[in-house]
């Protein structure tokens, strides 16, 4: 709505412009003033000034007449020098209020006059002062009165000065004056101005916008009532303009639309005329149309009646449920009472069999068959339904009380070649005769039952059909499982072989490889040519060349036992070695392939390696002192040599034979056991003991002190003691070795927790950095002429290592290069297990003692299993209470056997009374010893036997001091006892065993 | 007596032990090295007539330290070396010739055997000169 004349803007230009001329008016007006009400201010404040300054003028005048007056009075000179100091300021006043003065000429010659005036009293000072000075008094009162005359006329001049000035002010004061009121007064004229502008401006805005409001709204009123109205359009070009227009377009609209009407309802007036009369001839055929439909509705319920029987015969998967519902429906639909289905037999008889029947009593289908089949045969002959009437059969009456005749219906059934494949028997009990179109109406139902019948017999075959091909379709599944399964198997072997395997034809077209293969050469694709992988292997291989032409003949002309053995750079950078041969395979197509199998030989390769290296190592430290000892036996047999020399070769050969038998016993050590040959016992033992032992047999050794630190407590582990010696032998004889002029080694024993430390520590040459990974290797000795002196076979630490892992420890060290090395064999604590309650089995066969655990755990006994008469002994030293029940077997791994077991027991008061069985058989040959896969057979208990004894003697509770060993032979007991130190108080011989009270050692 | 001066470089107390007294009882000047460094280092500083180096040596073996003599520039550059080896296989036989070793003993030896062949490689030795 913005047009050029736009209502909003020009209203907005006119009070914009009349509001800007006002404030420029305003500011103007203010802004003089201003300008007017200062200056008078300042000329105020100059005259003040002056004001001040000549009051101030004439104080110091005044001060200068009586300072000089009082000088005259009393002489003193200070009041002379008081009143030169007040004239000189007086004079200076006088000056700055000269040069200030700008105004009126009156008044400088005023001033003039005053300065005249004032000299000449100035003037006769020095006079005055000679006259004081002479002391003529008379000449002085003489001239008082010529001066005191002229102080008059200044101090008169000075008055009239102060006068003027202040009339000055006065004026001044006036004008500002009239100037604050005029200041008060504008303010009033400029709102009397604004208000004179709104005026104008709202009789501007009434012209413009009310007046022609008022008169559209009038105008559309007007026309709202119907009136034709047409607004004067004016000037306005504005939204006003525009309105008006639009209300005289909307006047003309209307007009318009208003004479349309009129027309159309003339129009719709005629047309009511005329659908009157076509009313009236519809009505007429209307009714004509209700008859003919009452006569079609009827025709309908008898379709509607076929077609929901034709929906009761599908959907049915057994024909059985298909006969019972569909002739059911049937029977209804026809208004029978009876209904039987009857099909000719395919045979050559073609006997008639009734396939279902309803509403038949009994199996009367089955007894009056042949009677109601009879018209039968001329159905199917002359394929046209028939009525026969008959006296209801005995049974019938039965079932339909009060009848005396059925009509029986027969009604043919054809397949789709219009053959009789058999008859329908409709049976009603004594109803009148069937109407004509209910007749019809049957016979389509059972030309609809007859089609239905055939295709649900069809079906039945594509059901059967079906239900086999699925059953086949199942075996096939299962089959091709197996076959999977077998191929997937069959691939599993190939990939999880080590060899590489390609299969190619004789044109040496790839036909399949195994994934081994490409770790090591590039992949071979199913159709890839051999040639490919024979170039490969030419450019890759370290040592061979040719072996691309090699394959070609190898297949060419297969020989059985063709082989090559090639070493090759793999595709991951490593050195591969690889042996060749090819197999011929007949292929189910009669054509011959070619396996060619790569065999990975690199780690037998390697192997072979380190054993020649291992052998050349070996021979050079056998050769060594040999060469030594054979050398100086050579000498001395011939050779005059001095007794003394021949002694000192005679050393060398000893120490060199030493060393050799020590290296031999070494080497076969480690031999045994990295085969794993070694067999250790399991003994608990105090670590101190043995640490303190070896250390004991070093110290003094060569110049060297040992220095031992044991914890106060024992430190149990389980191992065998004569090779954790062996261990501590080797550790410390090497640090009394590498510490040549350092006579100080510390052996001790720290607790790490789990595991109890040996640590050995000397203060040597150290470890270089670079040998650390290789200390524990065979032959290895750090390599310098200093160490080359100290000997030894540079086995003893392999053996160490050896030895701690097998008794599950681990052994490590610290170095220093300079400064020393430790050791630390690490060894696992060993917690005694209580007795206390349990039934104690002692046995070193883990099979056995597992069996006899077995037997015994069945009974809710605790059990505890212990290998050795050591480890046991232990256990019953620190229990606190009594074992139930010990079954002690007597030859045991370990240094001590079962006897000692029972001998401590016995003696101990607290279980001096636990039973105790034998396992072992004692009436053996003497020379007899127990082999491990032997023992079983030997023991003179079973298990259940065992078992047996065991429980009689923790059940029996009288505690006595019951020993129980298997045999007869006292005589054989006895002296067994005796040998080892026990003493049977009573026997009492058993049926398989002899119960002994027994006194312990101490008894 | 002769007066030739022979060099041992033998790392194993006992043989060097039992090469100076053979040596020494016939009259040879024998001087010992330790292992194959202080060998070289010998062999720098003094001439020697013959030279008997050991296979398995610290810091160089026979071998590197023959390979090193008959390379360098020395005063003994050219004299016999016998070495004596407990390896006894073929290849370092071969091993020993290449690198430009005189006459090739295994360990065990005959010490007397061993002082015949010094006695003639030094007078083919004098002889040629």
């Amino acid at each position: 709505m913005q047009g050029r004349g736009g209502l909003a803007r020009r209203i907005a230009r006119w009070t914009i412009v009349v509001f800007l001329i006002f404030g420029l008016i305003v500011f103007a007006v203010e802004w003089t003033f201003k300008q007017q009400v200062s200056q008078i201010t300042g000329q105020i404040n100059y005259h003040l000034d002056q004001q001040n300054r000549l009051q101030k003028m004439g104080e110091d005048y005044r001060s200068t007449v009586s300072n000089f007056r009082a000088y005259l009075a009393y002489g003193r000179q200070d009041f002379l020098t008081a009143a030169r100091t007040d004239r000189d300021s007086f004079r200076s006043e006088l000056e700055d209020y000269r040069t200030q003065l700008s105004h009126t000429t009156s008044m400088a010659q005023q001033l003039d006059e005053l300065v005249q005036h004032s000299e000449e009293y100035f003037s006769y000072f020095p006079a005055i002062q000679q006259m004081k000075q002479e002391d003529s008094q008379t000449e002085i009162e003489s001239m008082s009165q010529t001066t005191t005359a002229l102080v008059g006329i200044v101090n008169e001049e000075m008055e009239q000065l102060i006068t003027s000035e202040r009339d000055q002010v006065n004026l001044l004061m006036q004008q500002s004056q009239q100037l604050n009121s005029l200041v008060l007064f504008i303010p009033l004229v400029f709102i009397v101005l604004g208000l004179g502008a709104a005026l104008l401006l709202i009789r501007y805005l009434r012209e413009l916008i009310v007046k022609p409001v008022v008169e559209m709204e009038s105008a559309v009123r007007r026309i709202s009532q119907g009136e034709d109205v047409r607004m004067d359009h004016r000037i306005n070009d504005d939204e006003i303009g525009e309105l008006m227009d639009g209300i005289n377009h909307m006047n003309d609209q209307l007009r318009e639309r208003h004479q349309e009407l009129e027309r159309n309802l003339r129009q719709l007036a005629e047309q009511h005329d005329e659908l009157e009369a076509q009313n009236e001839e519809i009505l007429v055929q209307q009714h004509e149309q209700e008859v003919i439909l009452a006569k079609l509705t009827d025709r309908e319920r008898q379709l509607q009646l076929i077609n929901s029987y034709q929906e009761k015969l599908t959907g049915f998967t057994t024909m059985n449920e298909f006969l019972e519902n569909s002739l059911r429906a049937l029977l209804q639909a026809t208004h029978h009472d009876a209904l039987m289905l009857v099909i000719q037999s395919e045979q050559e008889d073609s006997t008639f069999h009734a396939i279902h029947a309803i509403g038949w009593p009994g199996d009367m289908e089955q007894t009056a068959g042949t009677a109601l089949f009879g018209p039968a045969l001329q159905v199917v002959e002359e394929k046209k339904p028939i009525v026969r009437s008959r006296v209801l059969s005995g049974e019938e009456r039965g079932i339909h009380r009060g009848y005396e005749r059925a009509d029986d219906h027969y009604y043919p059934l054809y397949d789709d070649q219009l053959q009789v494949i058999g008859f329908l028997l409709l049976t009603s009990y004594g109803s009148a005769a069937v109407q004509i179109h209910d007749k019809m109406l049957t016979e389509g139902l059972i030309n609809q039952f007859g089609m239905a019948y055939q295709a649900q017999l069809a079906g039945e075959e594509r059901l059967k059909q079906s239900i086999r091909l699925e059953e086949l379709n199942a075996e096939l599944e299962v089959e091709k499982l197996m076959i999977r399964q077998q191929r997937d198997a069959i691939q599993e072997i190939i990939d999880s072989l080590h060899e590489g395997l390609v299969l190619c034809d004789r044109e040496g077209t790839v036909s399949f490889s195994n994934k081994q293969v490409s770790q090591v050469l590039p992949d071979l694709k199913t159709g890839a040519s051999i040639t490919s992988l024979g170039d490969y292997l030419d450019t890759h291989s370290v040592n061979t060349e040719n072996l691309s032409e090699q394959i070609q003949q190898a297949i060419l002309s297969p020989a059985e036992d063709w082989k090559t053995q090639f070493s090759l750079q793999g595709r991951d950078g490593s050195i591969y070695y690889l042996e060749l041969y090819i197999n011929t395979i007949t292929g189910v197509d009669m054509k011959e392939y070619y396996l060619l199998v790569f065999r990975d030989r690199t780690e037998e390769e390697q192997a072979d390696q380190m054993k020649n290296e291992f052998v050349s190592i070996v021979s050079h430290e056998l050769r060594t002192p040999l060469a030594s000892i054979l050398g100086f036996v050579e000498i001395l047999l011939h050779r005059e040599v001095k007794p003394e020399k021949s002694r000192k070769y005679m050393e060398t050969i000893h120490r060199e034979a030493n060393r050799l038998s020590n290296l031999i016993s070494d080497f076969l050590d480690l031999q045994r056991m990295e085969s794993g040959k070694q067999s250790y016992t399991r003994v608990p033992f105090d670590l101190r003991t043995v640490v303190h032992d070896v250390a004991r047999q070093w110290d003094g050794k060569q110049e060297h002190q040992v220095r031992i630190e044991l914890p106060a407590a024992s430190c149990f582990v389980e191992g065998d003691t004569d090779r954790i010696t062996q261990v501590m032998h080797n550790l410390i004889s090497n640090a009394v070795k590498y510490s040549p002029g350092q006579p100080l080694i510390d052996v001790r024993i720290s607790d790490g927790g789990a595991d109890w430390i040996a640590e050995v520590q000397d203060y040597g040459l150290g470890i270089p950095d670079e040998a650390r990974d290789k200390m524990f290797g065979k032959f290895y000795r750090v390599d310098n002429s200093d160490r080359r002196q100290i000997g030894g076979t540079g086995l003893g630490l392999a053996i160490v290592r050896e030895i701690v892992r097998d008794l599950g420890g681990e052994v490590s060290f610290d170095s220093r290069l300079g400064e020393g090395s430790t050791f630390y064999v690490r060894l696992p604590k060993y917690h005694i297990p209580q007795l206390g309650n349990k039934v104690v089995i002692i046995e070193d066969d883990d099979n056995l003692s597992g069996l006899i655990r077995a037997t015994f755990e069945e009974q809710h006994y605790d059990i505890l299993s212990l290998h050795t008469a050591e480890a046991a002994m232990l256990s019953l030293e620190q229990s606190e209470q009594a074992p139930l029940l010990c079954i002690v077997d007597i030859q045991l791994s370990g240094s001590r056997n079962g006897w000692e077991f029972i001998s401590m027991l016995k003696s101990r008061e607290a279980s001096r009374h636990v039973p105790v069985i034998i396992s072992s058989a004692l009436d053996q040959p003497g020379d007899f010893a127990e082999k491990p896969n032997e023992k079983y057979l030997q023991k003179p208990f079973t298990v259940e036997r065992m078992k047996e004894l065991g429980m009689a003697l923790i059940q029996s509770g009288n505690h006595t001091t019951d020993v129980v060993i298997a045999g007869h032979n006292e005589q054989v007991i006895q002296s067994a006892l005796k040998k080892n130190g026990l003493h049977a108080v009573q026997m009492q011989v058993n049926e398989d065993f002899i119960s002994v009270d027994l006194l312990g050692e101490d008894d | 007596m002769s007066s030739f001066r022979i060099l041992i470089a033998e790392d194993e107390p006992a043989l060097r032990f039992l090469l100076l007294e053979t040596l020494e009882d016939e009259g040879y000047q024998v001087t010992e090295a330790e292992d194959g460094g202080l060998a070289r280092e010998k062999l720098a500083e003094e001439p020697y007539d013959l030279i008997i180096l050991d296979y398995m040596m610290p810091e160089a073996t026979g071998i590197e330290v023959c390979e090193w003599l008959r390379a360098s520039d020395n005063v003994n550059m050219d004299k016999p070396v016998i070495l004596l080896t407990a390896k006894a296989q073929e290849k370092d036989r071969i091993r020993a010739e290449q690198a430009g070793v005189t006459l090739y003993i295994s360990k065990p030896f005959s010490p007397l055997q061993l002082l015949d062949a010094v006695e003639e490689l030094l007078s083919d030795a004098v002889g040629s000169d």
